[in-house]
């Protein structure tokens, strides 16, 4: 997962206000991440391709109004911006919130070169985000903006309007709720 | 690995450093939840890529032709075209590509001439990069002889300078037309139209890009149509332009001067609101005229003289009695001027839906942030509370409603509502306890899954008496239920 620190980002948005190539770099560096974050809330793939584009045209859109306020980052911004459009888009589509089907689940292109073991690991991907499913909502989140998303628990207060202690809290906690359900699940296998 | 609230350190810089470095931490769950991150198809990503430059270079080029517009008026660039996007690049561009280009020789001479290295400045390489992007082939050249206009984004074409003249037709971006004169007011361009006839646009450096000699414009009277929606906009000290969607950046009229004076808008005719918001209203468009119509329209009819900057403002379109939740119908979005606006206005009507106002506010009122149930100080606040429900509906509960609970509960957590009550058989004919019937008692989680929003603090800081919640519509109305009938409602974690 490619990060820069806050002077790098700083750095980054301010040229991007006058050059567009910058932006370009900005997409290619977030495009990953808020994509893993909005494909991991989603049932449907093309559900998750429509939200991701919506909110990078926004954010096109919308980038020459940000400007930094207090301890606020673009990062923050952004996924604020993600996590608002899935709000949305679950607003509009109360019937989606139905469990996760794994057949529905957001493919993973690996890079990996052996078969076998990409599809190892897309089944086990698609268990675990299946297991992030039975959290309960705020953790659900917090799991999938830190994991997905990769923010700094800072970040996700600050997506979530929580105290950073809050995030660390709930983070562990859904941790040790994964944890034991993930090795339930192991320790039923033959 | 977590007691309630407290955090393990170690699990979470181990987190920290498997996400920053993505080397395995052994851990196999924190592996495998790193590992199962979703990735989009490369072909998604350019495509998209592709969709965000073409806009991100769009949204520039506006911005550098609004610039030029505000500092200059006349053609005359005071910079390159930043980047051209490839549908930009045509044809009927070449009056703005030829100014691009004299300006290109003249700063280019005096560089040379002055001996000096081009700046380092990434965005001055970026127009020495563009500047063999755009076709520059025309020899030096003045301002055209026919001003045109070029169409930087949908507008509507008229018969007449004024929004109460019928619509002709519509010009998409980036079409380009001849002007052939200017109303007497200046705010609009007669235009000859791409099949040879003859419309009316507006002005706004929004809208258009002009090319060519503004001052040496012809005015040209208007068509003897005689306006008829027009006369409904009469001037009122209580004007209150109504727009549904757009914010329009200035409002301003020649009809209308500001009052300086306070206002009661108890009086706000309706006449005066947006035709989609007043039902009653007796509009009577003239054969082939469009009633008042859409955004642009009603900015295009805010013609200059007293520029009066107009601020979003909800308002209630009917009464809306004290413990009502309000609902999307009840309320609008309207622009009033900004010295004029009460204290503590809302501007957006989606956070108000599922939430109650506290006394009632009469119809074409504004709704205050200190007319509704949850009173934090902020609307802000209270627009991020709606975003994180979800969906749901927010609802505050006073904590006078909630039995007392071991439960310390705090915002985040999420918690069954549950209730215990007794009931008994009553008779069918006379509604009355039928005798040697015992009362049951019952234990229900009758609401599940609740979130807590937010713990309501008092000014001290201290836990106050309010509790925010977020449920289902549905659980909405059982919890209304609960509370009006005075059912005692116990908050247990939720299992």
């Amino acid at each position: 997962m490619q990060k820069i620190d806050a002077e790098q980002e700083k750095m980054l948005v301010k040229t991007a206000r006058h050059e567009p190539e910058a932006f370009r770099e900005l997409y290619r560096l977030y495009f990953p991440r808020i994509y893993a974050y909005v494909a991991g809330r989603m049932n449907r793939r093309e559900d998750a391709e429509d939200i991701v584009a919506d909110v990078f045209l926004r954010v096109a859109e919308a980038f020459e109004g940000f400007e930094y306020r207090g301890a606020g980052s673009f990062t923050a911004w952004l996924f604020r911006i993600a996590r608002n459009h899935v709000s949305q888009f679950y607003r509009r589509h109360p019937v989606s919130r139905e469990p996760y089907l794994f057949d529905q689940l957001p493919e993973i292109y690996s890079l990996e070169p052996s078969p076998d073991e990409t599809v190892a690991q897309q089944e086990s991907a698609d268990h675990l985000r299946s297991l992030i499913t039975t959290l309960s909502p705020r953790r659900r989140e917090i799991i999938t903006l830190k994991f997905y998303g990769g923010l700094r628990n800072r970040e996700i207060a600050e997506v979530l309007k929580l105290d950073e202690r809050t995030v660390a809290s709930h983070l562990c906690r859904a941790l040790a709720d994964l944890q034991r359900k993930y090795q339930s699940e192991k320790d039923t296998l033959p | 690995m977590t007691q309630n609230g407290a955090h393990d350190d170690n699990l979470l810089e181990q987190i920290e450093r498997l996400l920053a470095d993505g080397k395995p931490t052994g851990d196999p769950l924190l592996d495998d939840l790193a590992r199962s991150a979703p990735e989009a198809s490369p072909e998604f990503r350019q495509q998209l890529e592709n969709q965000v430059m073409a806009k991100v270079s769009h949204q520039y080029e506006i911005k550098r032709r609004t610039e030029q517009m505000n500092t200059g008026g006349n053609v005359i660039a005071s910079q390159f075209p930043e980047r051209i996007s490839p549908q930009k690049r045509r044809p009927i561009r070449l009056p703005f590509t030829l100014v691009a280009a004299a300006l290109a020789t003249i700063i280019g001479g005096i560089v040379l001439f002055m001996g000096a290295t081009p700046p380092s400045n990434p965005s001055f390489m970026a127009l020495q990069t563009d500047s063999t992007e755009t076709p520059i082939s025309a020899p030096l050249t003045t301002i055209p002889a026919t001003p045109i206009a070029e169409i930087l984004r949908s507008l509507v074409v008229r018969s007449g300078p004024g929004v109460d003249y019928p619509e002709i037709t519509t010009l998409e971006a980036p079409e380009v037309v001849e002007i052939r004169g200017i109303s007497e007011d200046r705010q609009w361009y007669q235009v000859v139209l791409p099949d040879g006839s003859q419309g009316w646009i507006v002005t706004a450096g929004t809208y258009i890009n002009f090319i060519g000699n503004r001052d040496a414009l012809q005015v040209v009277p208007a068509p003897t149509y005689a306006p008829v929606n027009v006369t409904t906009m009469t001037p009122s000290p209580t004007y209150v332009p109504v727009n549904m969607t757009t914010t329009p950046p200035v409002m301003s009229t020649a009809t209308v001067t500001p009052t300086p004076s306070p206002v009661i808008f108890t009086d706000i005719p309706p006449t005066m609101m947006h035709p989609s918001a007043v039902t009653d209203m007796p509009t009577v468009p003239p054969p082939g005229m469009q009633p008042m119509p859409d955004s642009l329209s009603l900015w295009a009819l805010s013609t200059s003289i007293t520029s009066l900057k107009m601020q979003p403002v909800v308002i209630a379109l009917q009464d809306i009695p004290g413990g009502t939740y309000m609902t999307a119908d009840m309320l609008a979005v309207t622009y009033w001027p900004e010295n004029i606006l009460p204290d503590q206005s809302l501007t957006s009507v989606e956070p108000m839906v599922g939430i109650a106002v506290n006394e009632d506010i009469e119809r074409w009122q504004p709704v205050l942030l200190e007319n509704i149930s949850v009173q934090t100080g902020e609307l802000t606040y209270l627009t991020e509370l709606y975003l994180s429900a979800e969906g749901k509906v927010v609802v505050a509960v006073s904590l006078e409603r909630i039995n007392d609970t071991d439960y310390a509960v705090r915002a985040g957590e999420v918690v069954d509502l549950a209730v215990t009550l007794m009931y008994v058989d009553m008779g069918d004919g006379f509604q009355e306890i039928v005798p040697n019937n015992e009362a049951v008692q019952v234990n229900s989680h009758t609401i599940e899954d609740v979130e807590v929003l937010q713990m309501i603090e008092n000014a001290d800081g201290e836990p106050g008496d309010t509790i925010v919640l977020a449920v289902t519509a549905g659980d909405a109305l059982v919890l209304n239920w609960l509370i009006e009938t005075g059912i005692e409602i116990t908050l247990l974690p939720s299992e």
